[in-house]
């Protein structure tokens, strides 16, 4: 998309970027000054395609505004961190234009009250994702990542989109707030379970959850602030943006709620035991994610406003500990050079800042008090006690908690805490201030925000409210309430610690286990993307051979198997023509013709199936001869004779210039299909003529020419008369045309003649 | 015959009915006339004065819009239908002509007669736009075919040229004899060649519906629509015949011809037979499922870009079958809609194809567009967006074309030939995309320093973006357009 601008000069280019980088921090002031003085909702109406009342309706609600702040604030800080990560990177000025694209799309996608519109903008973040993360295309493994990234979101999409125009025929209306007002009439729908599959494979597709998860860990082949933003923050969270949305409608289906409730547990479960297979810190981090987008797909599913101010809550501070964490891997790789955990131990020497931060996510991430990561967890223990959920659901949960304390340690324990035993040949470095600002601030907002909750309270509050809307904003209150789930944390707490003391070992006994690989949903991918090419060029080989006769032939079977059908269809009793009695020259002449055409199947010799084929046209002449057609007769005659001749020439002449006998292979004499084909179309031919004759014959044009030609043309020829009298006029023009083309051809033959030696 | 006959004979000629189709004509002969008096090898004046015939013709049809002319006894109307299909073709043909020049002189025939063959290939597709009558639209299926076989084998020293003109001229006969065929049972059923008799008569008499010529003479004359529209399976010319024509010529057959086509058929379905509509349905259900699904996969295994986008072409015919399975307003407004998109999203792709080759060397190959995003970033940002657009992404009009079409199955009732149909576009992803990959994602094994960039064809490609965009941000207005068009 940016290429265009490629070609501007260098020098120009650091300006440019600091202009680019500061989009979304002023976006950023300004949402927040508009959120100070103008109470939610914001609605603007823009009329787009009347025709099928698709609007670019703008609707933001608390939920809209969460999202809105998340992709603009955590934007701002990528932006700037960016410019430290990519600092004299020749392409740097693409990858901001195609963030500055991504960032609008977003925002178009959270903010649009038509779901067409929603869709077009979700489309669009597949797309700019697809670039993003193919960013580094010398990289043979960054573009297959880049192509299954779009292959799965936008194929996902393309479902998603299906679901949408059911959604909307079904309901009368493609504005999400129309139908949030009134969803009954789908709700009543026996095609609902169909909607629902449609949008659930889009929102999973997008928001990597199992079986279509495995796209994201492979997208971290993306630069890092790319991972951060899209793959962490924003996009990935769209299909949650999505669910949350339509779930005031849906929430009391139970489809609805088991649907997400299993697939959010399945694929946090699935994600946590993956994360062990991993050695490189951006991958664990992914997988991570992945497992805190099921644990908010789960809490979407759940009923009650509990689990709504929960979705919130961990929403929030899944963007403000894991993107820091992103940053700090970034940080690493560009000091150290590498992200593989067991390269990495006790880099707070080289690295304290960057250090800090970590930590102070890390503790966010595990949970601990004080900490934001503390508080969503609170909200998930409240939903769940107020939901009733299994107790598998559960155990799932504090499963994957324990798992993300073991990631958090591993990412500040193991790597700035550890002992640096492992021999280096060039020292690790601290990253710029630019790449160190961005996770130190949002680290800060995590602990300013764990201190003192109320600050974001009604920011909260206002996005629950959206997704259900008996909760009462003004109750809402993240005090803390240490007692009930203090046990739970300090016991996840230290199993999650005994997990990463026992981490290598688990890991080894992990990794013999392979079986996952083969058969799990990306096995599945790469086995259709596969299979795909192969089964192309099979059906290409069977259905474009290039053989003319061939094609002529699969026409014409179609054809008679097309009519065969209809026949069968037709209204039977058929009117069958009534049988007459041969005259001999008929019958001869009918003769004629079969043994022609019979003849035409077993000759070989070109000339010689010339005039073999003239047999039958001598044939029908005699047969028109004889039932009532002595001029078109004539003509029949005459065109034969012209044609066998003029073709006889053409053919003894390109014998002479021996064309024909360059290695072409002798046909077999007998081809059983090509004669079944051929008996099989002129029986059905025949069958049609029978019943054709059989109708009753119109005969007013008969009669009008018979009454009229001697009243008012007096003549007696009625052929004739209708070609010099009737329609002198067109005939007229005929013989014009014809004349017309002989002053054509005459040059032509000139030119000819004036060849020859 | 007295003379007062002969009065009412004229008072029902009407030339205002074929105007647009008359101009185009005359300018083409005029053409004709002028290339007499010039050097061989000149061919710029050519250029111009069809690109003048186009506009004036498009001016002519613009101002008639809104104002149906009816003519030769209702054999002729030019309707917003009719208006609609005429802008499509005008555009289809002037992109045409403004990337031609260029390439016919590249490859060495710098012949001005291709011009005229073009113009009057245009006016037959108009006569079958809005013909109203059988023998008319064959009149103008006649016209619009000789033309595209001469077309097609127009390069007479290359051996693939001369293959596809001759595959091309024996299968369309053959299809052509079905389709008179099909009009002949009709007319005996029926006793008019009238489209509109046609149908009221049938609607009168439905003891006749189940007769077996009245079916089989519906399915021949649909099979003659079919294989000019190249559905599946009367689809196998079109491989051969788009890889071997022209390349321009290719991108005309795939736009102009083909919503031709679409537009008779559309016209005879729903004039003619309308009460027969569950049958013909049914038939276009299975074909348009087939014909998504063979030209989508077959697509996959070609590495010759061109090949591709004939297969891909052959796709995108059966996106348009659904509008008619649809058989409702937003049916077939979307398939009108789509035509126009189709006409500057593909013909604008095989403009960037026409830049991309050099002398006798086609460079086709997906390997041959190895980093050419880099090396050519205007043609690379074109090619995305016409990529995008045949793959029916937002916000290019390929995505509004498609939603349209398939807004209206869904709305018929046809929800699961609109999931097939979105689950083809899901195929149709992979191949498109695999053209950008190499374009962006692949170090470039060449220079490209022959990629020159004439003005003609910068404009051609320029309008074709323009078009795809505006299509695709706004396509309100001309959607409202195609809905007062249909009838």
């Amino acid at each position: 998309m940016g290429r265009l601008s490629n070609n501007c000069k260098e020098a120009r280019a650091p300006l440019a970027n600091v202009f680019i980088s500061c989009v979304p921090s002023l976006l950023f002031l300004g949402l927040i000054l508009s959120l100070y003085h103008v109470p939610l909702p914001w609605t603007f109406v823009l009329p787009w395609v009347p025709s099928l009342n698709v609007d670019l309706d703008v609707y933001i609600d608390g939920l809209s505004a969460q999202f809105l702040l998340l992709i603009t604030g955590i934007g701002s800080l990528v932006f700037f961190y960016a410019r430290g990560y990519l600092a004299g990177h020749p392409k740097a000025k693409r990858l901001f234009i195609l963030l500055v694209l991504f960032l609008f799309a977003m925002i178009g996608a959270v903010v649009s009250d038509n779901l067409l519109v929603l869709f077009v903008f979700w489309e669009l973040t597949s797309v700019l994702s697809f670039l993003l993360v193919g960013f580094n295309h010398e990289d043979v493994g960054s573009r297959k990542s880049a192509q299954q990234a779009i292959l799965v979101t936008g194929v996902g999409g393309l479902f998603l989109l299906a679901g949408f125009i059911l959604l909307g025929e079904i309901a009368g209306t493609y504005s999400i707030q129309a139908f949030l007002h009134s969803p009954s009439v789908l709700i009543n729908d026996s095609r609902l379970g169909v909607v629902l599959v449609l949008i659930f494979v889009g929102a999973f597709t997008k928001s990597a959850q199992f079986p279509f998860h495995f796209w994201l860990p492979n997208a971290m082949a993306a630069p890092t602030p790319v991972s951060a933003y899209l793959h962490s923050a924003t996009m990935v969270k769209l299909g949650i943006y999505l669910l949350a949305r339509l779930d005031t409608a849906f929430s009391d289906i139970i489809f609805w709620e088991y649907a997400l409730v299993g697939t959010g547990t399945l694929t946090a479960v699935f994600a946590a035991v993956q994360t062990v297979y991993e050695r490189d810190l951006k991958r664990i981090l992914a997988w991570s994610t992945i497992a805190t987008l099921g644990t908010l797909v789960m809490l979407v599913g759940l009923p009650g406003h509990g689990a709504a101010l929960a979705t919130v809550a961990l929403f929030f501070a899944h963007a403000l500990y894991k993107a820091p964490l992103f940053f700090v891997a970034g940080n690493l790789d560009h000091g150290a050079g590498t992200r593989e955990i067991d390269k990495l131990t006790g880099m707070r020497h080289y690295m304290p800042w960057t250090a800090t931060a970590a930590l102070v996510a890390a503790l966010s991430m595990a949970g601990l008090p004080l900490t934001f990561g503390f508080v969503a967890k609170d909200a998930i223990s409240f939903a769940k006690a107020q939901a009733e959920v299994l107790h598998l659901v559960s155990y799932a949960t504090v499963f994957v908690n324990v798992v993300s304390v073991a990631v958090a340690a591993i990412a500040a324990i193991h790597i700035f805490w550890g002992h640096d035993t492992i021999p280096r040949k060039s020292h690790p470095h601290e990253a710029p201030a630019s790449m160190i600002i961005p996770p130190l601030m949002l680290v800060l907002c995590g602990i300013v925000f764990g201190l003192a909750p109320t600050l974001i309270d009604p920011l909260l509050g206002a996005a629950a409210k959206a997704m259900s809307p008996e909760f009462d904003a003004t109750t809402v209150n993240m005090a803390y309430d240490l007692a009930p789930v203090i046990e739970v944390t300090l016991g996840t707490i230290a199993l999650g610690l005994l997990v990463y003391l026992r981490w290598d070992w688990l890991h080894e006994r992990l990794s013999r286990i392979t079986f996952l690989e083969k058969v799990g949903p990306e096995g599945w991918y790469l086995a259709i993307m596969d299979t795909l090419p192969v089964i192309a060029a099979r059906l290409t080989r069977i259905v474009q051979h290039g053989i003319l006769p061939r094609y002529l032939m699969t026409m014409l079977v179609t054809v008679a198997v097309l009519l065969l059908v209809l026949l069968t269809a037709a209204d039977p009793p058929w009117l069958w023509p009534p049988s007459t009695n041969l005259g001999v020259p008929v019958a001869s002449a009918s003769l004629l013709i079969i043994v022609g055409g019979l003849a035409a199947c077993f000759v070989r010799d070109h000339l010689v199936l010339l005039l073999v084929g003239g047999l039958v046209g001598f044939g029908s002449a005699v047969l028109f001869m004889f039932t009532g057609a002595p001029d078109l007769a004539l003509t029949q005659f005459f065109v034969e004779t012209v044609f066998v001749v003029v073709v006889a020439t053409v053919l003894v002449k390109l014998r002479r210039l021996k064309i024909r006998d360059r290695q072409v292979p002798l046909e077999p004499l007998i081809r059983p299909l090509d004669l079944f084909v051929a008996m099989a179309f002129s029986l059905i031919v025949v069958v049609l003529t029978l019943l054709v004759s059989a109708l009753p014959f119109d005969a007013q044009l008969t009669d009008f020419y018979a009454t009229r030609s001697l009243a008012e043309a007096h003549g007696r020829n009625v052929v004739n008369l209708i070609l010099v009298d009737f329609r002198a006029l067109d005939t007229l023009g005929e013989i014009s045309v014809l004349f017309f083309s002989l002053i054509a051809v005459l040059p032509l033959l000139k030119r000819i003649g004036d060849k020859r030696p | 015959m007295d003379n007062n006959l002969v009065q009412i004979a004229l008072q029902n000629v009407n030339m205002w009915a074929i105007m647009p189709s008359l101009i185009l004509i005359c300018f083409g002969m005029g053409l004709l006339l002028i290339n007499v008096f010039l050097p061989r090898g000149t061919t710029k004046h050519a250029v111009w004065i069809s690109l003048i015939g186009l506009v004036v013709t498009g001016l002519f049809v613009f101002k008639g819009w809104g104002d149906p002319q009816y003519g030769f006894n209702d054999a002729v109307a030019l309707d917003n239908f009719a208006a609609f299909f005429n802008i499509t073709f005008l555009v289809a043909a002037g992109l045409t002509i403004l990337m031609s020049d260029e390439y016919l002189r590249r490859e060495g025939y710098p012949v001005s007669e291709y011009y005229p063959l073009v113009l009057f290939t245009t006016a037959g597709a108009m006569w079958m736009a809005s013909g109203t009558d059988m023998m008319t639209i064959f009149l103008g299926l006649e016209v619009m075919s000789v033309g595209l076989y001469v077309l097609a084998g127009f390069f007479r020293n290359q051996v693939r040229s001369n293959e596809a003109g001759l595959k091309y001229f024996l299968l369309g006969a053959f299809s052509t004899g079905f389709l008179l065929y099909g009009i002949a049972l009709i007319y005996g059923v029926t006793g008019s060649t009238r489209l509109t008799e046609i149908g009221i008569y049938l609607n009168a008499h439905t003891s006749l519906l189940g007769n077996p010529m009245t079916l089989a003479g519906l399915v021949l004359i649909a099979i003659g629509f079919l294989f000019k529209i190249a559905v599946v399976p009367f689809h196998m010319w079109t491989p051969d015949v788009y890889e071997g024509a022209p390349t321009p010529i290719t991108a005309f057959m795939s736009a102009g011809p083909k919503a031709a086509a679409f537009a008779s058929f559309l016209r005879i379905m729903e004039y003619c037979f309308f009460s027969l509509k569950p049958e013909w349905t049914a038939m276009l259900w299975v074909l348009a499922v087939l014909t998504m699904v063979v030209g989508n996969v077959i697509a996959i295994t070609q590495t010759n870009i061109k090949r591709m986008l004939a297969y891909s072409s052959i796709a995108h015919a059966g996106y348009a079958l659904v509008g008619m399975v649809a058989a409702n307003e937003i049916g077939y407004s979307g398939i009108l809609f789509y035509m126009l998109a189709y006409a500057f999203m593909n013909i604008g792709a095989f403009a960037v194809l026409v830049l991309a080759g050099k002398k006798g060397e086609d460079n086709l190959t997906l390997e041959g567009f190895s980093g050419f995003g880099y090396k050519r970033p205007f043609l690379g940002v074109a090619m995305t967006i016409f990529l995008f657009s045949l793959m029916g992404l937002p916000p290019t009009a390929g995505f509004a074309g498609k939603f349209y079409i398939f807004a209206g199955a869904v709305k018929a009732g046809y929800l699961w030939l609109a999931v097939i149909g979105v689950l083809n576009s899901a195929v149709s992803l992979y191949y498109y995309l695999r053209v950008m990959v190499y374009m962006y994602f692949r170090d470039p094994l060449e220079d490209y320093a022959w990629v020159s960039m004439p003005v003609s064809v910068v404009v051609s490609i320029v309008i074709a973006i323009a078009g795809s965009l505006y299509l695709g941000i706004v396509p309100g207005f001309v959607m409202e357009l195609a809905k007062l068009a249909v009838f």
